[in-house]
């Protein structure tokens, strides 16, 4: 009978781009501890090991490949889309222009023991995953982009005091915002959704919207999955402040069972109603007031941008 | 300054700016909306490259309907938020590849900037525009990044971003490195001059010495560079006119500028501190006298001479791309690095270890359209500014293509140099004497590193065949402009190839070349050939002495030296012996002394035919 180890961890990596095992495994290029045997084996050379490298694999229970591209020779290609097709195979297939790529072989040469690696190795195969930061990050900029203009021109026409094209424009805007649901409230919504995912929203709030349809979530594959769930597993609480922060600017608090809750009135959300009904009925609205809650609602936007960054920042630090 | 201003951004962006802009009537904008998932980096989307393709194509579709001269007069906003590529983050510079590619099997989306570099490298004369991470403070940096993700209006339309066509901002220079590996521009310099024309030809020279170049045509671009330059050391070299005249003189900070004459230097740089920083500056200067602050400024310029700045100034007009080099002390720089790019192709030749490698196909597609784009200049330019916008994007090309790809580069290499030259020929400013020698090292030196890539078998042949098709081009242009001397330097230099070639192509009659190329001496010179005429006489009468060659006289001073040589002179001239030859020795040389006289006479009539020909 064949004695299985739990997992085996491959590392195909690329002389070119001077990537090279840690020192402490440089003559043999593996490692053992008892949960994992990890081999280091350049993509050049890879074709050559195939037999060997299947027998090893056949005795593992799971398999963890990390590859700089798919290599250049078929024998090589082909074996790496053999191994993908078991389910107990993670693939990560990495390369130089990813954000992680610097930080995940810092810590490979940072490890000075079997066990280090291992630890190194199974914390990069959760976090090499695509990063749903950027993705939330530049769909919430693009949605907000018209409104920014859309308000600044309201701005405008209230500092030029030309109160017909102020009328004008808001029915224009009013109409629009009602048959496309893009107007303030509509994206803030969707702005919610896309931080805590589909099934995240559990508001204290009496009038909870709805997830609008057309709400784009990050994707792993085909499944989607939740952003929040995403930053706590491979950032951990401890580097939660920046998000606690992002979400804080939101209007959204952490509830219980990984849930939110919007927190009580007084946020951008009503600022946001305020707007969309001083548009709404222009005539009545006093346009001293309602540039003050637009130039808040810009403001909210600018910094929303700026807490985004800084989370973006603190994800590329391990 | 800007004819047009074009914003490429997702649609619903699209109507919201075109609701906003309404009432801007100075200005001509225009729109490009691209899928909302580029926007929104969505990975399945840019997985596909197939998508990004898409986008490159709508863009460059818009750009091509417009005049490529026109070009440089066109903003492109890009509604798309990007990290510098000079951030120098590595996969910040990994994004910015133009070649870089994920296949759709490896899943991996490939980054917006990869489009981006494209366009940047496809289109460097237009000023592009894109949106910051985070908001930024406009007098940090020369990136062209708009205030923030959510910009103002005003800033859409605004013209505060400097002319891109030479580099200034130095992100070309950072794809090129990562893409063709080609980039070493490190210094920047600055070209002060509200003469259009001038100011580009300067930053030309600048670049092709190996620096980043900036235009500077008005005063609110000095003010900008001041504000951003006055505690730094970046600036490496300027070009300045002395006698400087913004159009906009009066509107910029009038607290600061105002009264100030910019042409006293002393005042200058202590109204613009960052100009006394630069180490070397070369002054252009028409040279008149009369302002009242001549002494000042002479006195001044030797004062900044033995502070250890490098100072040098040019009189306008001047003469040419070479010439302006050699008189501004940049030549020594031009060639350095000039060799550096050779020796670089040299290089990967021998690393390249025989595989025959291209440039990389997408660098290849942006070079042709480059090249597309310099031709259609070149055949309608109307201006030495033109000229040297063609010859920029012809320059840029051949960079790109790093030498490989030989025909294509040698197609560049040929249209940048009939664009410098029509330049030069177009241009009031350059004198009448263009220096041709050193475009001639140029030349050699560029298709020598181009036919490094052809069969060794082919190589020689490819070398002559390469700089015989671009003088005779460039011939045509001389021919066109009545640059005489100019045109004949470059006829002799084309016979000489000539030469070379007809005897590489014919190896059993190398025998005649020493002869040929004799001929083709003197008739290119006529110091030259005054000289033969009393060598030729000279020297068969010192051989004829030497020989004791006995000749029909009777005279006893016959065997004097004079005597032979005035024999020589003679019959060299008379085309026969002066006197009959009575031994065999006398015979030969007899005969060789006609013979020699024939073929300087027939050297001579040529060179008077030329002479005609001139006039």
């Amino acid at each position: 009978m064949k004695e299985l180890i739990e997992e085996f961890i491959l590392v195909a990596y690329s002389k070119i781009a001077d990537e090279k095992p840690p020192a402490f495994i440089n003559v043999k290029n593996t490692c053992l501890n008892n949960l994992a045997s990890i081999e280091f084996i350049s993509l050049s050379e890879l074709s050559k090991e195939i037999d060997a490298l299947n027998k090893k694999i056949s005795k593992a229970k799971s398999l963890i490949v990390f590859s700089h591209g798919p290599g250049d020779n078929t024998r090589t290609q082909n074996f790496f889309n053999e191994i993908k097709q078991h389910k107990s195979t993670l693939y990560i297939d990495y390369s130089g222009g990813d954000p992680s790529y610097h930080p995940f072989w810092a810590d490979i040469q940072r490890s000075k023991n079997c066990n280090e690696l291992y630890q190194c190795l199974k914390y990069w195969s959760k976090a090499f995953v695509i990063n749903p930061l950027e993705n939330i990050k530049h769909r919430t900029v693009n949605d907000l982009q018209p409104l920014s203009i859309e308000l600044g021109r309201l701005i405008e026409l209230i500092e030029k005091k030309d109160n017909n094209s102020l009328i004008n424009y808001a029915k224009e805007l009013s109409d629009m915002w009602g048959e496309q649901l893009n107007g303030p409230t509509n994206k803030i919504v969707r702005l919610w959704y896309r931080l805590v995912g589909k099934d995240g929203l559990c508001w204290g709030y009496s009038e909870v919207p709805k997830m609008p349809q057309y709400v784009s979530l990050p994707k792993k594959g085909i499944e989607e999955f939740c952003f929040y769930q995403w930053l706590k597993l491979f950032h951990g609480d401890e580097r939660l402040d920046k998000w606690k922060a992002l979400i804080d600017h939101c209007q959204l608090d952490i509830g219980i069972c990984g849930h939110f809750i919007v927190k009580n009135r007084g946020g951008i959300y009503e600022t946001a109603r305020e707007i969309e009904k001083d548009i709404e009925n222009i005539e009545g609205a006093t346009p001293e007031l309602l540039k003050e809650k637009l130039d808040k609602f810009i403001k909210w936007i600018n910094q929303l941008n700026d807490l985004f960054e800084e989370l973006v920042a603190e994800c590329l630090i391990k | 300054m800007f004819n047009q201003i074009i914003i490429i951004s997702s649609k619903e962006v699209q109507i919201a700016l075109e609701k906003s802009l309404v009432d801007i009537n100075n200005a001509d904008i225009k729109f490009i909306w691209l899928d909302d998932h580029f926007f929104d980096e969505d990975y399945d989307y840019l997985r596909n490259l197939d998508n990004l393709e898409k986008c490159l194509e709508i863009i460059c579709n818009k750009l091509d309907q417009l005049v490529p001269t026109s070009l440089d007069k066109i903003k492109v906003i890009f509604f798309s938020q990007v990290d510098s590529p000079k951030l120098n983050a590595h996969f910040t510079l990994d994004a910015w590849n133009p070649i870089l590619h994920f296949g759709k099997e490896r899943g991996k989306p490939n980054p917006k900037a990869v489009l981006f570099s494209r366009l940047l490298l496809s289109y460097p004369e237009v000023t592009w525009a894109f949106l910051p991470q985070k908001a930024t403070d406009e007098t940090v940096t020369l990136d062209p990044f708009l205030s923030g993700p959510f910009p103002q209006k005003n800033e859409l339309i605004d013209s505060r971003f400097f002319i891109n066509l030479f580099d200034g901002i130095g992100w070309r220079n950072k794809i090129k490195e990562q893409s063709a590996g080609w980039g070493g521009r490190n210094q920047l310099a600055v070209s002060i001059d509200e003469e259009e024309s001038y100011a580009y030809l300067h930053s030309y020279i600048a670049y092709k010495s190996g620096y980043l170049a900036l235009p500077v045509l008005t005063m609110s671009e000095l003010d900008r560079l001041n504000s951003l330059y006055q505690k730094s050391d970046d600036i490496a070299l300027s070009f300045e006119d002395i006698f400087l005249n913004f159009h906009d003189r009066e509107t910029i900070k009038p607290e600061t500028y105002a009264g100030q004459h910019l042409s006293n230097l002393e005042r200058r740089d202590s109204c613009l501190p960052f100009l006394p920083r630069i180490e070397k500056r070369i002054f252009v200067t028409v040279g008149h006298h009369q302002i009242k602050w001549h002494k000042n400024n002479q006195a001044y310029i030797k004062k900044l001479k033995a502070e250890g700045h490098k100072i040098k100034v040019l009189y306008k007009p001047s003469g040419g791309i070479f010439n302006i080099l050699e008189k501004s002390g940049l030549i020594n720089e031009f060639w350095k690095y000039k060799q550096r790019c050779l020796k670089k192709s040299v290089e990967s030749v021998s690393e390249d270890k025989g595989k025959r490698h291209s440039a990389p196909g997408r660098l290849l597609l942006i070079a042709q359209k480059l090249i597309s784009r310099a031709e259609k200049i070149f055949n309608e330019a109307s201006s030495a500014k033109e000229c040297i916008h063609g010859a920029m994007l012809a320059l840029e090309a051949q960079e790109l293509l790093g030498y490989k790809t030989p025909t294509t580069c040698l197609e560049a290499i040929a249209l940048k140099h009939k664009l410098e030259v029509k330049a030069e020929c177009m241009f009031y400013g350059v004198g009448y004497n263009i220096d041709m020698k050193n475009r001639f090292k140029e030349i050699e030196g560029e298709v020598k590193a181009v036919s490094q890539w052809f069969h060794p078998s082919v190589r020689k042949k490819s070398l002559l065949n390469g700089q015989l098709g671009i003088l005779t081009e460039i011939v045509e242009i001389l021919r066109d402009y009545g640059q005489f001397d100019e045109e004949i330097q470059c006829l002799k230099r084309i016979r000489k190839l000539n030469r070379q070639f007809y005897f590489l192509n014919h190896p059993l009659l190398r025998i005649v070349q020493p002869l040929r190329a004799y001929i083709e001496t003197l008739v290119s010179s006529f110091p030259l050939f005054i000289g033969a005429l009393f060598f030729w006489p000279v020297f068969y009468g010192l051989l004829s002495w030497v020989c004791r060659a006995e000749y029909e006289t009777s005279s006893n001073t016959a065997k004097a030296v004079g005597w032979y040589v005035a024999n020589a002179f003679y019959s060299f001239f008379g085309l026969q012996p002066s006197f009959g030859p009575s031994s065999t020795s006398a015979h030969v040389i007899s005969l060789l002394i006609v013979i020699t006289g024939f073929l300087h006479l027939g050297i001579f009539i040529s060179y008077l035919y030329s002479l005609i020909f001139r006039k």
